[in-house]
């Protein structure tokens, strides 16, 4: 059976004696029981100050499984002043067995200063010799990504369910989308399209076999899978070259639904539920089935943490909505 | 240039690891291996997205069920076995791609519904056809079942194996493959009659697990380590696979194949060879298998003199488990109460080749003893006694990298360092690396990765047949030796214990010792 947090221990710092006082944390914790320090990656998480105190994201989940310095940003938004946070706690978070006991950083700072001062914040509180991922925790089309922080990680971590509006997100994403320097994406709703286009090209292989292109798109999506339903057809006109882009496929959005999206296309219609994808005829023969990836959010953000071979599908599908839309 | 639609929307897309339709039918499948292994892999590689579109696994037995019943006895399986816990909506899927036929492999009347039910079950499905045949059943069976299964033409001729325009047929077959050479070669004969080399997968289960993958990356993918790995730096390698279990339901095959047969033949000597081999030109399936065949082909062969200094049989007596007691092997369910079957092996051996000449590798395997624990200890050739190490009575630890294999898996570095203050004192300290705790979650079972490989069409993790029997070649001359020594008393050891007094002496006369677990 997996093992859960086993202590949080925390402690209150000044933002300049964070690593002092993490040390001192690490003696302590150590002092109880032998603890193996665990560490493969910085994770910078940003969530807009004041914010209710849960953080809302699966973050012990993730920490246990990828261990990380995880550094939580509880920023206000569209500050001038240049200045350092204004306060900083660390944690550290043990799990696993008494023979196998190993521990996580969690490093808490509240900055209310302009974007400009973010990155000296940053740099002294990651630890240099491993990646920085950081992970978006806001709706990007309301908080658009801070380019003082995107431009030190290696990957931008986001959950496009967030999203309540979905041009607005692909707008704010655009900028990344051609510049060498951004980061790579990493679209934790996007991952659930993966066994949905793996059906998708199967059918197109076993099901149209003749055809060039696809007419007459259809995307049916349950309430709240707006965003899901926009990346499909993205990634169909980035793949398809379609000369009036997304808006070539109709999206209509259908409840009281079991299938979270289902798309229809010459002759053909694949559906995707909780736990399948079913291609049919036209005339509802069924095809074939595949099962749809289960993962949970954490289960979902660990994976894209830990490759280091971005999905370049995400992107062309991003920058055919911003063209598009 | 991308052309056709599926052309055009496969660009950018990560290829499956499996992307052919294929149906894999259980011989065995009602049995013991299909409940706790491979039902529990093949869910968990549907719950991943890992098994391919049209999938079919169809169970064959002998006692009849029906495909309801069968995903029932499927999902007790899992439900106990699986690394997850059984989801109802995901189970409902692949619980239809589950399928039960009775069939007996002695009657060749009963392969005629078996083979009509599988072209239905893949005319309905879409699939063109592609069969992976799994012989999940006892080693006795192996021949019988493939003899039917050319004699009712499930396997296309061997001139018609590999051709890409044709569905394809792979073999799946358990070890052990054969008691001794000359039956795994007779075995080897009559399955390459009906199925060609590159389609049979023999499987291993020890080299699906992670950390024996983890093995050839550790050597060949740091420049720290390989350097060391040769017999200027290395002082003994040893290899322990501990059992607590003592041989529970598996006394009718366990008590006419000992540990010799069952582990040291197979597990302990693929280990070897993956911890010894020449880095390979590529990781191309044939290339790797090349270089571990070269380890075993390097073996020193032992004289029945060497068997006798060198080997260490032993079988485990009345004693305690976890503070429990438990019955000596000869009063086991199933057991020859006058057996001489060992439970216990342990070994000196040495590869006579350039990189490791006069490197002593130890190895032990055994049941009933204090824990079950599977580790690679490779030792280093202590600095020279100047220095922190000038002290005779205060000798330096030498540096260990240790691979564990199970359970905790992951390795570790024990190193010499300074106690903080004023004085040099120096203390052992480790450097550890675990698996659980840097990359969290559970690790794929061995079965999923083995299992999603045969699909795959990748053999890089099975046994080649040069290799089995190269393997036998190496341990022959321990069997006949026993032979040769008749009714002579085996030495025993405490159930609970880490085996005999004589595997001690076995390291011990060399200056060396048995790593704790």
């Amino acid at each position: 059976m997996e093992a859960a947090v086993v202590t949080r221990r925390s402690r209150e710092s000044s933002p300049g004696d964070v690593d002092d006082t993490l040390s001192a944390l690490w003696r302590d914790v150590a002092r109880e029981a032998p603890v193996a320090r665990a560490l493969m990656a910085n994770l910078i998480v940003l969530r807009e100050a004041p914010a209710a105190g849960d953080l809302g994201i699966p973050l012990d989940e993730v920490m246990r499984r990828h261990p990380s310095r995880v550094i939580v940003l509880r920023h206000a938004l569209g500050q001038a002043k240049i200045c350092g946070p204004s306060s900083a706690s660390v944690s550290i978070l043990t799990f696993g067995p008494s023979h196998a006991r190993y521990g996580v950083e969690e490093i808490v700072v509240r900055s209310a200063c302009a974007d400009a001062s973010l990155p000296s914040i940053v740099r002294r509180l990651t630890r240099g010799d491993v990646p920085a991922s950081l992970w978006w925790a806001e709706d990007l089309s309301r908080v658009a990504p801070i380019r003082a922080l995107t431009e030190m990680a290696r990957q931008l971590v986001f959950d496009s369910r967030q999203w309540r509006d979905v041009h607005g997100a692909v707008r704010a994403l655009a900028p990344l989308l051609d510049d060498p320097d951004a980061p790579e994406l990493a679209d934790v709703n996007w991952r659930r399209l993966t066994s949905m286009r793996y059906a998708v090209v199967h059918a197109a292989s076993t099901m149209l076999p003749g055809a060039r292109t696809l007419e007459r798109v259809e995307v049916h999506h349950r309430p709240g899978e707006r965003a899901l339903a926009w990346l499909l057809v993205g990634w169909l006109a980035a793949r398809l070259r379609w000369p009036d882009g997304p808006r070539k496929a109709t999206i209509q959005e259908v409840r009281h639904n079991d299938d979270v999206l289902s798309v229809t296309c010459d002759g053909i219609v694949i559906s995707m539920n909780a736990s399948r994808i079913v291609a049919k005829s036209e005339k509802g023969r069924l095809a074939f089935q595949v099962a749809a990836r289960q993962e949970s959010v954490a289960d979902a953000v660990i994976a894209e943490l830990s490759t280091l071979a971005p999905d370049r599908c995400l992107p062309d599908a991003l920058r055919a909505l911003a063209a598009g839309l | 240039m991308a052309d056709t639609l599926f052309e055009r929307l496969a660009v950018g897309q990560t290829p499956p690891i499996v992307a052919e339709p294929v149906t894999l039918v259980i011989f065995g499948g009602a049995g013991d291996l299909a409940r706790r292994k491979l039902l529990p892999a093949l869910y968990n590689l549907h719950v991943d997205g890992l098994l391919p579109p049209r999938f079919a696994a169809v169970g064959v037995g002998r006692q009849a069920m029906t495909d309801d019943a069968y995903r029932e006895f499927a999902k007790g399986g899992a439900s106990e076995f699986s690394r997850r816990p059984v989801d109802d909506a995901a189970w409902r899927t692949f619980a239809e791609s589950l399928f039960f036929v009775k069939a007996s492999i002695e009657d060749a009347a009963a392969f005629a519904p078996l083979g009509s039910r599988l072209d239905s079950i893949e005319h309905e499905r879409g699939a063109p056809g592609n069969r992976i045949y799994y012989l999940a059943v006892p080693p006795p069976m192996f021949v019988p079942t493939v003899a039917q299964l050319a004699r009712s033409r499930f396997v296309p001729p061997r001139s018609e194996a590999g051709r890409p325009d044709l569905p394809f047929a792979r073999l799946i077959v358990e070890k052990p493959i054969g008691h001794d050479l000359k039956s795994a070669c007779s075995i080897n004969d009559q399955i390459a009659e009906v199925f060609t080399e590159q389609q049979i997968y023999r499987i291993d289960h020890y080299l699906g697990k992670e950390t024996v993958q983890n093995i050839l990356v550790l050597r060949f993918a740091n420049s720290i380590f390989e350097p060391l790995f040769n017999e200027k730096q290395i002082d003994h390698v040893q290899i322990t696979v501990a059992e607590e279990e003592g041989v529970g339901t598996r006394a009718g095959y366990y008590d006419g194949a000992g540990a010799l047969r069952d582990m040291i033949q197979n597990h302990l000597l693929q280990l070897l060879s993956l911890i010894t081999m020449e880095p390979p030109h590529s990781l191309n399936a044939d290339v790797v298998r090349d270089e571990k065949l070269e380890v075993l082909e390097s073996l020193r062969p032992m004289r029945p003199a060497d068997v006798d200094t060198n080997v260490v049989r032993a079988q485990y007596a009345a004693g305690f488990d976890l503070g429990a007691p438990v019955p000596a092997y000869r009063a086991e369910r199933g057991v020859d109460p006058a057996s001489r079957t060992e439970t216990f092996v342990a070994l000196k051996l040495f590869i006579d080749n350039w990189r490791w000449a006069g490197v002593p590798f130890f190895m032990r395997t055994g049941k009933r003893m204090p824990k079950r624990a599977s580790e690679i200890t490779i030792q280093l050739k202590s600095v020279p006694p100047i220095l922190f190490n000038a002290p005779p009575n205060g000798r330096l630890d030498p540096n260990i990298l240790t691979v564990r294999i199970q359970p905790d898996e992951g390795f570790s570095l024990g190193i010499s360092s300074k106690i903080p203050g004023p004085r040099v004192r120096i203390y052992p300290v480790k450097m550890d690396f675990h698996y659980g705790s840097t990359f969290g979650g559970s690790s794929p079972e061995a079965y999923e990765r083995l299992l999603l490989d045969v699909m795959a069409g990748d053999a890089t993790l099975f046994m080649r047949r040069d290799a089995v029997e190269a393997a036998w070649r190496f341990v022959m001359p321990i069997i006949d030796r026993w032979a040769e020594q008749g009714a002579a008393e085996l030495p025993t050891y405490a159930a609970g214990d880490w085996g005999p007094a004589e595997a001690n002496q076995l390291i011990e006369s060399t200056g060396r010792k048995w790593k704790p677990l």
